[in-house]
C-alpha cells in the first residue's frame, strides 16, 4: 500500500493554497510534514481526508495518457483514488486527526475512542470482541487507559488530544493522517505520541504527521516533506533535509543544530534578517 | 430424500465399525449422500456423452456461411483497430517529436546558457563542468589548509578536502551565482574572485558539519552560531562583493598556475586570507585530517557522472510546455554511499510550482545514483544541480 500524491492543487475561496505539491508515502513509514504557518500543511491533510476538494486537472480525461492522468492532481493509496471515495470507504482506509480538537459530547473516554470503530460496524450492530480489543489497544497506546471511564469533556486539553488520537488509532486504518498531534502535549507525552506513531509504523501502517517541533521530526520521522507557500521544497531523510540553509530558506530562522545521543537536536535561535530566500 | 435409505445403509456400515465414536454427527452424515448423488449422473455419463457428440456436429456443418461472415467481421474489425492504432502512435510520436524541441538542460554554470541537447553543447557543458569543478577544487581544500597548517603539512595530503557534504553545493551555487561574467572562463580569475568569500563559507560549513558529526556540543554552539548566519551570505549577494575582493586577491593569484595542482600554492594565499579573517579551526584539525580523500580529478569525474546521470532522467512537463512556462530550478541533492537519494531540496526556485515539482520528481526518478567512490564524501554527499526548463 502506497500513498501517491501528485501535482495537487487546492484553492480555498479563490486563493491557491497548494500548487503542485506531490510526494509519496509507503506502508511502514512515518513521514513528517513540515513548513511554516500557512504553507498548506493542514490543507494538504484536509485534502487527503476529503474535506477540501483539489482543483487540479484530474478531471481531464480524453487525449491524455494514463500515466499523466494518474499523476495529475491525484491522491492514490493502494489503488484507491482518495479524491473519489465515499466517506465510509475512506474511513476504513484513512484516519484523520484534525488540528482543532474539541470533544462535544459528555461521553466517557472509552466511548469516544470506540466511535472510531463505527466505520467497521454494520448499522445497528453491537460492538464485537474485535472492536473492544482495538479500543483497549488504542487506549493503552495513547496512555489514557487510566482515564477510560472519565467523561472526556472533563479532561485537560492535552488529554483530550490523546483521546482523539486514540480514536483515530482505533479506526485500524492502513493510513494515518495526523495534523500536529504533538502540539499541546507535555514533553513526556510528545515523546509518547511519537513513539506510538513509530510503533504504528512498524505495524505496517503508513503514518503522515505534520509537526512544528523540528527535533521531534528529526528524531522520529523516517522522511520529511517540506512545504513552503503551497509548494514542495524539500523531501528526504531528516539529516539530509534539516540543514541550516534549508531552515533559513523555509522558515527564515537561524537554528542551532547538534548531534546528540539518539539523534539530532534542532533549536531555532533567531530570525534570519535580510534574507530573501530561494 | 432419495438419499435417506442410502445414508441408513452407510450408517449401518459405520456401526459395524467400532472405531467411530459418534455416528449421528450431521457433518459426516451429509457427506456420503452427496457423493451418492454425484455418482448417479456419473453412471449415466456414458449415454450422455454419446448423445452430445451428434449434437455438436450438425451446427458445424450448418455454420459455414455464418462462420465466413463472422470471420469477415473479425478481420474488418482487426484491420480497423490496427489502422487506428498505427494512426494513434504516429500522432503520438509526432507529439513527442514536437515536445523534444523543448529542452531540459542541466546547467553547471549558467552563464553561457548551454542546453545539453546537441553533442557539441554537451561537450561544452562538460568543459564548463571542468571549469566549475576547478573552482571547486580551489575552494574546497581551502578550508582545510589552515587546519593542515595547524596539524599536518599541506604537501603531505594531496587531497585533504574533508570537504563535507555541504561544501561542493555551495561552491557550485556561488559559481552559478557569479554568472554572466566573461572572466569566469579564466580559472585564475574565478579563483581570485571567489577565494575570499567561499573560503569562509566552506570553512564554516566544514566547521559546522564536523560539529554536527563529531565534536562535543560546547564547540558546536559557538561554531554553529558563528556559522549559520554567514552561510546565507553568498547566495543572495554574490555580485556586489566580487569586484571589491578581486583586486587584492588577483595580485596573489597572478603567480598561481591555472591547474588543479595549483592548490598547494594557493594554500599560503588562502592561509593568509584566513589569518586576516581571524578564523581558526585548530580544534577541528584532528577530526578533519583523519579522513582520507580521493584526488580532485576523481571527484570531478564522479561529479560529471552524477550530472550525466541526472540528465538522463530529465523531462519537460507537458503542462508547462502547454503554458509556455520556463525557468531554472536549482536542486541540492544528498545521496548516501550506495547512491540512494537521501534528500532533495529546492535550493533556488524557478518560481513555478510545476517546474519545481518536476525537478523534485527528476531527482526521485534518478535514484539510485552512481555509487560514491572510495574517498569521496562522508556518509553522505551533497551536490547542486540546476535544471533549466526552457524552449
Amino acid at each position: 500500500m502506497r500513498l501517491e500524491v501528485g501535482q495537487l492543487d487546492v484553492s480555498l475561496s479563490g486563493r491557491q493554497v497548494l500548487r503542485g505539491a506531490g510526494f509519496s508515502l509507503s506502508a511502514g513509514e512515518v513521514v513528517g510534514l513540515l513548513g511554516p504557518n500557512g504553507a498548506g500543511k493542514s490543507t494538504l491533510m484536509r485534502a487527503l481526508a476529503g474535506l477540501v476538494t483539489p482543483s487540479a486537472g484530474s478531471m481531464r480525461f480524453g487525449g491524455e495518457d494514463l500515466a499523466a492522468l494518474a499523476s495529475a492532481g491525484s491522491m492514490r493509496f493502494g489503488g484507491e483514488d482518495l479524491a473519489a471515495l465515499d466517506p465510509a470507504r475512506r474511513a476504513r482506509i484513512l484516519a484523520y486527526l484534525p488540528q482543532t480538537r474539541t470533544i462535544g459530547w459528555r461521553l466517557s473516554v472509552r466511548d469516544v475512542v470506540s466511535l472510531g470503530r463505527l466505520p467497521w460496524r454494520r448499522f445497528g450492530a453491537r460492538p464485537t470482541h474485535e472492536d473492544a480489543k482495538a479500543v483497549e489497544a488504542a487506549l493503552k497506546l495513547m496512555d489514557i487507559a487510566a482515564l477510560a471511564n472519565r467523561p472526556a469533556t472533563e479532561l485537560s486539553g492535552g488529554e483530550q488530544a490523546r483521546v482523539l488520537a486514540a480514536r483515530a488509532v482505533a479506526q485500524a486504518t492502513p493510513l494515518l493522517v495526523f495534523d500536529e498531534p504533538a502540539s499541546g502535549l507535555d514533553p513526556a507525552h510528545q515523546i509518547m505520541m511519537m513513539e506510538a506513531l513509530r510503533r504504528l509504523g512498524t505495524e505496517g501502517r503508513a503514518v503522515f504527521v505534520s509537526l512544528h517541533d523540528l527535533t521531534l521530526a528529526a528524531r522520529w520521522c523516517d522522511r520529511v516533506v517540506m512545504l513552503k507557500e503551497g509548494r514542495l521544497v524539500a523531501e528526504g531523510a531528516p539529516h539530509a533535509i534539516l540543514t541550516a540553509e534549508c531552515l533559513s530558506s523555509v522558515y527564515g530562522v537561524k537554528a542551532h543544530i547538534a548531534k546528540a545521543a539518539g539523534g539530532m537536536i534542532l533549536v531555532p535561535t533567531g530570525l534570519t534578517r535580510g534574507d530573501t530566500g530561494p | 430424500m432419495i438419499a435417506w435409505p442410502e445414508k441408513d445403509g452407510i450408517n449401518g456400515e459405520v456401526e459395524a465399525e467400532p472405531v467411530e465414536p459418534h455416528q449421528p454427527d450431521p457433518v459426516t452424515d451429509t457427506g456420503p449422500p452427496v457423493e451418492a448423488d454425484i455418482f448417479d449422473p456419473d453412471t449415466s455419463s456414458g449415454p450422455l456423452s454419446a448423445a452430445a457428440v451428434p449434437l455438436v456436429r450438425p451446427p458445424v456443418r450448418r455454420g459455414r456461411p455464418v462462420a465466413l461472415a463472422f470471420a469477415l467481421v473479425v478481420s474488418v474489425t482487426l484491420h480497423g483497430l490496427a489502422v487506428a492504432f498505427f494512426a494513434g502512435t504516429a500522432a503520438r510520436t509526432g507529439l513527442e517529436a514536437g515536445s523534444d524541441a523543448i529542452s531540459v538542460a542541466i546547467i553547471v554554470q549558467p552563464a553561457p546558457a548551454v542546453l545539453a541537447t546537441s553533442p557539441d553543447a554537451a561537450a561544452s557543458v562538460a568543459a564548463e563542468m571542468e571549469t566549475e569543478l576547478s573552482a571547486d577544487e580551489t575552494t574546497a581544500p581551502e578550508p582545510d589548509l589552515p587546519i593542515e597548517e595547524a596539524g599536518i603539512a599541506a604537501d603531505e595530503e594531496p587531497a585533504p578536502i574533508t570537504s563535507p557534504e555541504p561544501s561542493p553545493p555551495e561552491a557550485a551555487e556561488t559559481a552559478e551565482a557569479v554568472p554572466q561574467e566573461p572572466e569566469a572562463m579564466h580559472p585564475e580569475a574565478v579563483e581570485a574572485g571567489e577565494v575570499p568569500q567561499e573560503e569562509s563559507t566552506a570553512a564554516m560549513t566544514l566547521g559546522f558539519s564536523d560539529v554536527a558529526m563529531e565534536t562535543p556540543q560546547e564547540d558546536g554552539e559557538e561554531l554553529s552560531t558563528v556559522v549559520l548566519p554567514r552561510v546565507n551570505v553568498p547566495t543572495p549577494t554574490p555580485r556586489p562583493a566580487r569586484p571589491r575582493q578581486q583586486s587584492p586577491k588577483a595580485a596573489a593569484a597572478q603567480d598561481i598556475p591555472a591547474n588543479a595542482s595549483s592548490r598547494r600554492q594557493a594554500a599560503p594565499a588562502a592561509g593568509s586570507a584566513r589569518a586576516a579573517n581571524g578564523i581558526t579551526r585548530q580544534t577541528l584539525a584532528p577530526s578533519s585530517g583523519s579522513r582520507g580523500e580521493a584526488t580532485a580529478g576523481e571527484e570531478d569525474a564522479y561529479k560529471q557522472r552524477l550530472f550525466r546521470h541526472v540528465a538522463r532522467y530529465k523531462r519537460y512537463p507537458r503542462e508547462a510546455a502547454r503554458q509556455g512556462i520556463t525557468g531554472d530550478t536549482s536542486l541540492a541533492l544528498t545521496i548516501d554511499r550506495q547512491g540512494r537519494l537521501a534528500g532533495a531540496r529546492v535550493a533556488r526556485s524557478s518560481g513555478h510550482g510545476i517546474l519545481d515539482e518536476e525537478a523534485m520528481a527528476i531527482a526521485r526518478r534518478a535514484s539510485p545514483y552512481p555509487r560514491l567512490p572510495e574517498g569521496i564524501g562522508g556518509p553522505n554527499y551533497t551536490f547542486t544541480v540546476t535544471l533549466r526548463f526552457s524552449r
